[in-house]
């Protein structure tokens, strides 16, 4: 197989520059006057590459076999390439690859992989204690590291440690998910925060379902408080009810506030005290993965759970992830039949005055502000 | 006696003793969930009333299928619990094992599983006859049926020692030199059709095929060895025969491997090996395109589904 790629690689190569750089070089080189003999033996020796090549050729071919498009009758047009058998090898080999792995012994094919709960993250229907219980979700911290407002979300006590209540568990991520995607409905901006090390890709991948913002590294303190100048320099757009953007308020968004999230998801609040501090002073809902160890009182909606169980925590960003997902889906459903489900904001641009490209109709009508004072919360 | 009523009671007491101690009870080694299971057959009811006749009665149905298939379940089980491997299917085992000495024993009871399934799989109580497309595909490799049959037979009765007998069909094949359609592969022992387990083919008897100086450079026919890549997918199963000695003792006595072979060619299900084929005739693709071949994909818990939420984990 390597031998036979080389030959048509080399006999490529031969192939399709036969002549033109041989006569260029001699075309440098060659006195004028003794071209008519010079012509003769250049003309001689091009005929024995040329035969050479052809020979390599026919070589070349007979290894391979050549991929001619079918030329179609009436049209006399070339088919697609696509089309010599790839697409019918390609699904006979996914029927041969479900028949295959199916045969020897039954097994159950519902096991835990680990990148499934990344790739295809559990919805707030798939919440059930027996998830949070593979999950992890249970395992508090030792008894004497307990912050005693967490006592009613504790069962108990096993080998040292505190064991977490999975029904409040259950409830309060249920709770948290009808948050989530209530948020989304309305148009809120979602900031889903992970700065342990792992939790990126579920932050990623739940704030891309939520259509909002994600945080992986550390959070630089200030970003609300003293936004103008840590985030000063963030662009922001404005967009209408189908998320289109809309173009032409340059001006006036430089001299808007820099924006704040309508909520923020913190999957570990001990070390993200001072993000969940900003967003008290400023009014921002939060939702916190809070472990027996952990202040209640710091978020809005705790989920009380396990945060140094990675599994568990990305099973607690997929669900959110999913019910931000449901909310957006529900708002662009209602906006298609034009109901819109937050108070678009008031901007001063005058659109139906500006020349380029701007949608005619009144400044104020059906635009989505960047703002987060349009009563998102 | 007033002590003897005394006594008897005591005896009494001790053969009441429970059978199972309560520390075993709650022991985690006892008490360990099988993820491996036996495969449901088709015909699996047909085959425990009645058997498959002229092939294997009940009792050496159930010796061949429940009993062994049972057995390899086991032994899969045991090697496999515990480990990062207890979820691998049988086929992804055979895979990752294939050129591991040191996994011998895996590999050897999930290449037996997986060949005795595939075996199974095609029998029938009440088999059809063989379809005309797929007759036509037949006659041109082996020029009739009848002629398939005595060289399978033939092979098969060949081959001293266990193993599996298969009919294979070879995808990629030079049209140019008028290679055939399907051949017949032999497999000794625990080997493995499977492409990507070339290594443990064991198509050969080393004893007598590939002894020294049968093969390489400097053999007497050099160059017959296959230029396909090595992990090819070059082949598709489509029929074998497990013609290992506990399948047809006990019905056909010990030399009687022929008429269980015999026997066996009436039994075989062609519209299984047809479709085990994926054969590309116009209902038939109509037909795959409807469906929808999922590639690991089977019950997650992230994906939609209609019935209702399955267990997850």
């Amino acid at each position: 197989m390597i031998l036979r790629r080389t030959i048509i690689r080399h006999g490529q190569r031969i192939a399709n520059s036969p002549t033109k750089s041989w006569t260029r070089s001699l075309a440098t080189e060659v006195d004028i006057d003794t071209l008519p003999s010079s012509t003769d033996s250049i003309a001689a020796s091009l005929e024995n590459s040329l035969r050479e090549t052809k020979s390599l050729e026919s070589e070349v071919e007979k290894e391979t076999v050549q991929y001619v498009p079918h030329i179609d009758n009436r049209s006399h047009a070339a088919q697609n390439l696509l089309e010599d058998g790839t697409a019918e090898r390609y699904s006979h080999h996914r029927f041969n690859q479900a028949r295959t792995k199916s045969l020897g012994t039954s097994i159950d094919p519902n096991h835990y992989q680990p990148h499934k709960l990344l790739t295809y993250p559990p919805y707030p229907s798939d919440i059930t204690l027996e998830l949070l219980l593979a999950s992890q979700a249970h395992l508090g911290h030792k008894t004497s590291h307990w912050n005693p407002m967490n006592s009613r979300y504790i069962f108990g006590i096993r080998q040292g440690i505190h064991i977490i209540s999975l029904e409040q568990t259950a409830a309060h991520l249920r709770r948290a998910c009808r948050v989530v995607s209530g948020v989304a409905e309305r148009g809120g901006l979602i900031l889903f925060v992970g700065t342990r090390a792992g939790q990126d890709r579920c932050v990623v991948k739940a704030a891309q379902m939520a259509g909002g913002c994600h945080l992986f590294e550390r959070w630089t303190p200030g970003s609300i408080t003293n936004g103008h100048q840590i985030l000063g320099q963030c662009r922001t757009k404005v967009v209408d009810e189908l998320d289109r953007e809309i173009q032409g308020f340059d001006e006036e968004l430089r001299e808007r506030q820099v924006l704040k999230p309508d909520l923020v998801v913190c999957l570990n609040p001990m070390e993200n005290w001072v993000m969940l501090h900003e967003c008290g002073l400023n009014t921002i809902p939060t939702i916190g993965v809070i472990d027996t160890n952990a202040n209640p009182t710091w978020v809005t909606y705790p989920i009380p759970a396990n945060d140094d169980s990675l599994r568990c925590v990305q099973v607690i960003a997929g669900v959110l992830g999913r019910a931000g997902q449901e909310g957006q889906a529900r708002r662009k459903e209602m906006a298609k039949i034009g109901v819109i489900t937050y108070t678009p904001d008031t901007l001063r641009t005058d659109l139906s005055v500006s020349t380029q490209g701007a949608r005619t109709g009144g400044s104020a009508e059906d635009i989505k502000g960047s703002d987060s004072g349009g009563g998102h919360t | 006696m007033i002590l003897s009523p005394l006594s008897r009671q005591q005896t009494a007491l001790r053969i009441c003793r429970p059978l199972i101690r309560t520390q075993d009870l709650y022991n985690p080694k006892t008490q360990r969930r099988r993820i491996h299971k036996l495969p449901q057959l088709g015909h699996a009811g047909a085959f425990q009333r009645d058997g498959i006749p002229g092939m294997l009665s009940p009792e050496g149905y159930d010796m061949a299928w429940n009993q062994y298939q049972g057995h390899l379940v086991d032994r899969l089980n045991r090697l496999t619990a515990g480990t990062p491997l207890e979820n691998s299917t049988t086929h992804d085992l055979i895979l990752a094992h294939a050129r591991q000495p040191n996994a011998a024993s895996l590999f050897n009871h999930a290449s037996m599983a997986w060949s005795n399934h595939q075996f199974f799989s095609t029998l029938s109580p009440d088999p059809p006859k063989m379809s005309p497309h797929l007759t036509s595909k037949i006659n041109d490799s082996f020029s009739s049926p009848e002629s398939l049959k005595q060289t399978f037979i033939a092979t098969a009765n060949a081959m001293f020692g266990p193993g599996f007998v298969w009919l294979v069909r070879h995808k990629y094949r030079n049209d140019y030199l008028m290679e055939n359609e399907f051949s017949i592969l032999t497999t000794y022992i625990a080997g493995s059709p499977l492409p990507g387990a070339h290594y443990r083919r064991q198509e050969q008897d080393h004893n007598t095929m590939m002894a020294a100086g049968s093969f390489g450079s400097a053999s007497l026919f050099p160059g017959k060895e296959s230029k396909i890549a090595y992990g090819g997918a070059d082949i598709d199963i489509l029929l074998g025969v497990n013609t290992w000695q506990h399948v047809w003792l006990m019905d056909h006595g010990v030399g009687g491997k022929k008429s269980f072979l015999e026997g066996w060619w009436k039994a075989i299900d062609w519209d299984v090996v047809e479709s085990n084929w994926h054969s590309t005739t116009g209902k038939e693709r109509n037909a795959e395109n409807r469906r929808s071949y999922p590639l690991g994909r089977v019950g997650d818990v992230g994906r939609r589904r209609q019935t209702p939420a399955e267990g997850v984990y």
